[in-house]
């Protein structure tokens, strides 16, 4: 680990999520969604010390823009504020909720931003090695990182699907590869990334860090 | 779509919880999943784990979130609650995850796409054309009561029912306030909404001519803005299911795109011309 230093910041930023994961939980999410649907203004409140970050950053990797990042957040929250049944938990858990919806949300403003022509037109002319060199530089340190022992076609599909949301459909144009091939990629990919992550908390841990 | 529960997992449900975490899947496949999800646990665990790593990844390349985010964001919740937006009252009446229980009616796929043929017709129109075609296609469809069309006017604070057909049709040209109505509700969730006897929140609504008896919502987007929204309303026991949704998201989405080429058009002919 200490021959590769960026490795370990990956393990550490990781490891350390985790810890506070670990010591957060005094009241669990389903406590604090009822509390909500009582109207409970300190049940946002918390939910908003749990899950800000998360939203925040969640909509930061796509659309880059601190303002509109931030937009997207209160939007979310306080589409939890005031509908709560938005979120049904016979679908799955708050955090997988609330990290789906945000997402959504935020590919959403970035297609309306750019309306279709930007993101199907312009991106049909560019080929998958120039894609490969600017999307990696667009790509922060930590991320680059996870994603440099990875194929070229993985990274590029990751780039595409996460960093950019174009959907499969979108990516198979874009590659000239068949729709199968492009769903499989995106199942690939991020089962790559979560062995990473994995990898990485497990050396993370097995140096004592946590 | 997404009829059978899984008892382990496959390449292809893998493959789905990704596409769905990603935000791949389109209104309609979304709905139906978020639909399996409730009854299949192998594609929940699925969906957890692909959620988990989205958002792992979002929290390792971590942006620092703005310090008076948090100031804001509460005090718009308290300011919403002093200010009478009155959002106890609204959810009173919001029975949207309705939707997704109800059983299923199948529609004439033949129908709908015919429609879409007539629709695409409109294009060459003016917008007020293509609205009265669709909120026909709409009352139609969804066998409603009525169906209208609430544009948005942004400076005077109001939706005007631009378009309308069935039982209310004699109502166009009448307008609802921005920050209480179902369809402004709808413009501030950024979602459908189905409203149970509205008029027990929306008290101006009891002066109709016909009583509504539930009301299913969707926002209409052009580009970035929000341009105003499709619904439709029964006036007796008629009740508002998924595929209605699913008719109106798609002529909601058809619209929003139409719009946008249609307003493209004209400034190009504008420019054109000088």
């Amino acid at each position: 680990m200490a021959t590769n230093p960026s490795s370990d910041s990956v393990g550490e930023s990781y490891s350390s999520q985790r810890r506070q994961t670990a010591q957060q939980p005094l009241v669990d999410d389903s406590e604090l969604w009822r509390r909500l649907k009582l109207g409970d203004e300190g049940a946002i409140a918390d939910l908003y010390d749990r899950y800000s970050q998360l939203i925040y950053n969640v909509s930061y990797h796509i659309l880059r823009d601190p303002g509109t990042s931030e937009d997207i957040l209160q939007e979310v929250l306080l589409q939890l504020w005031r509908v709560p049944d938005s979120f049904e938990p016979a679908k799955g858990t708050l955090h997988a909720w609330l990290t789906v919806v945000t997402r959504r949300r935020a590919i959403d403003r970035l297609r309306r931003r750019k309306a279709e022509s930007d993101i199907a037109d312009v991106v049909v002319s560019i080929n998958a090695t120039q894609l490969t060199d600017a999307s990696l530089n667009q790509i922060s340190g930590k991320i680059r990182v996870l994603l440099e022992d990875m194929p070229e076609k993985l990274r590029v599909t990751f780039e595409l699907a996460y960093m950019q949301g174009l959907t499969h459909v979108e990516i198979s144009k874009r590659l000239g590869i068949p729709l199968g091939t492009t769903k499989s990629r995106i199942r690939q990919v991020l089962s790559s990334v979560r062995a990473k992550l994995d990898s990485d908390r497990a050396k993370t841990n097995g140096n004592g860090h946590v | 779509m997404f009829d059978k529960t899984h008892s382990v997992s496959t390449d292809e449900t893998a493959e789905q919880a990704a596409l769905y975490c990603l935000g791949d899947f389109r209104s309609a496949d979304r709905k139906s999943y978020e639909e399996h999800l409730s009854s299949c646990a192998s594609c929940r665990a699925e969906v957890e784990e692909c959620s988990a790593v989205i958002a792992e990844l979002a929290l390792i390349d971590s942006s620092d979130l703005p310090s008076k985010s948090r100031t804001d964001f509460l005090t718009r919740v308290r300011k919403e609650n002093a200010n009478g937006r009155h959002w106890s009252r609204i959810r009173s009446v919001i029975i949207t995850p309705q939707l997704s229980v109800r059983p299923s009616r199948k529609k004439n796929h033949g129908e709908i796409a015919a429609t879409f043929d007539k629709l695409a017709d409109r294009l060459s129109g003016s917008e007020q054309e293509l609205l009265e075609a669709l909120v026909r296609a709409a009352l139609e469809l969804c066998d409603a009561g009525t169906a209208g069309f609430s544009v948005l006017y942004e400076n005077e604070q109001v939706f005007r029912w631009d378009a309308l057909a069935g039982a209310l049709a004699e109502a166009k040209g009448g307008t609802t306030p921005r920050t209480w109505s179902p369809c402004g509700t709808t413009l501030d969730l950024g979602r459908p909404q189905l409203f149970s006897n509205p008029s027990r929140c929306f008290e101006y609504f009891r002066n109709s001519a016909h009583e509504i008896f539930e009301g299913l919502v969707v926002p209409v987007y052009v580009g970035e803005e929000p341009f105003g929204t499709l619904w439709v309303a029964s006036h007796d026991e008629r009740t508002f299911n998924k595929e209605d949704l699913q008719v109106l998201q798609s002529f909601a989405d058809f619209c929003g795109t139409s719009v946008g080429i249609m307003r493209e058009r004209q400034a190009k002919q504008g420019s054109d011309a000088r």
